[in-house]
């Protein structure tokens, strides 16, 4: 990759990515929780875009590509924190990373929906919890 | 760096990134009406269309692919820098008029070098448009699993009163 890729700071796409990797993690962390609930697998990928929105607030308001930044960024997911990170810098810091990788986390929500649609036309929802109670007592 | 603002870096000539998602979500954006449109006379075109015949014995759940038409749809307005980041052509060739078939290539190239208040507000413009269309989609999704859900208990509920 070229030099001019990167910066010594995070772009708004950096800080989206940054808060859109870490909202997938979250989303997937409530799935293993409740692996049941239909709500989670419907609206739970909605938390990386979510946060991935919130983590690029500031840039649009903060004209300033330096690294002091304001106090009240910390309110938006540590945008200051994240700003000037030499890890998260040389990762997100890079446009072609943050689009590929964002992107293939985005192919894995729209998949899971997919397989989520299809499922439920054939099986409905309800059914699920029955039949993984089937194969216990089978197993058993 | 001290002081620099975002404006400022687009004068330099993008030192930090090429911004490209402007192309990506135009193409984003017509694919959608493109998929919207199929959408609306797929069963039409089911009856009439020997592709779509086709494609329904093939995948009865085709339309919930319909992401890729928007994919590739957007990928016809990077076809230009592509090509030249891969080396076939130079941008001086790809930013002659002829590229402006891919969503008006060149005459925002021209844009983005010339007029760079105009080029943050259209890079603003496509970063809205692609969310509006990843979300959107996502919102579709969410719909179909509903209306799957209430066709699946209507269906159960037929079977039990027999």
């Amino acid at each position: 990759m070229s030099d001019y890729l990167l910066s010594d700071y995070l772009t708004g796409a950096g800080h989206f990515g940054v808060g859109f990797v870490a909202g997938f993690f979250i989303f997937l962390l409530f799935l293993g929780m409740s692996r049941k609930a239909l709500w989670v697998r419907l609206y739970g990928p909605f938390i990386p875009f979510l946060l991935g929105g919130i983590a690029a607030v500031p840039y649009f308001f903060t004209y300033k590509l330096t690294c002091d930044q304001p106090l009240w960024g910390h309110f938006f997911f540590f945008y200051p924190f994240f700003h000037c990170q030499p890890l998260f810098v040389k990762f997100f810091g890079n446009i072609h990373v943050v689009v590929v990788v964002c992107g293939l986390l985005y192919v894995v929500i729209l998949w899971r929906y997919i397989v989520l649609v299809k499922y439920i036309r054939r099986y409905g929802w309800s059914n699920q919890a029955r039949q993984k109670r089937r194969r216990r007592h089978r197993r058993a | 760096m001290v002081g620099l603002t975002k404006l400022d870096k687009s004068v330099e000539g993008g030192i930090v990134v090429p911004e490209k998602h402007f192309y990506f979500s135009i193409g984003a954006a017509v694919g959608s009406v493109v998929c919207a449109a199929i959408a609306k006379k797929r069963h039409t075109l089911r009856k009439t269309s020997h592709f779509f015949q086709w494609l329904y014995r093939k995948e009865p759940h085709w339309f919930l692919y319909f992401p890729v038409i928007i994919f590739m749809v957007g990928l016809w307005g990077l076809i230009p820098d592509i090509i030249h980041f891969t080396g076939w052509l130079s941008k001086d060739i790809t930013r002659t008029h002829l590229f402006d078939v891919f969503f008006f290539h060149t005459t925002f190239e021209h844009i983005e070098n010339t007029m760079p208040v105009i080029d943050s507000y259209l890079n603003f413009l496509g970063q809205l448009l692609l969310s509006i269309v990843c979300i959107g989609t996502m919102l579709f999704y969410v719909k179909q699993v509903k209306k799957a859900v209430i066709a699946f208990e209507e269906k159960s509920k037929a079977e039990n009163e027999k």
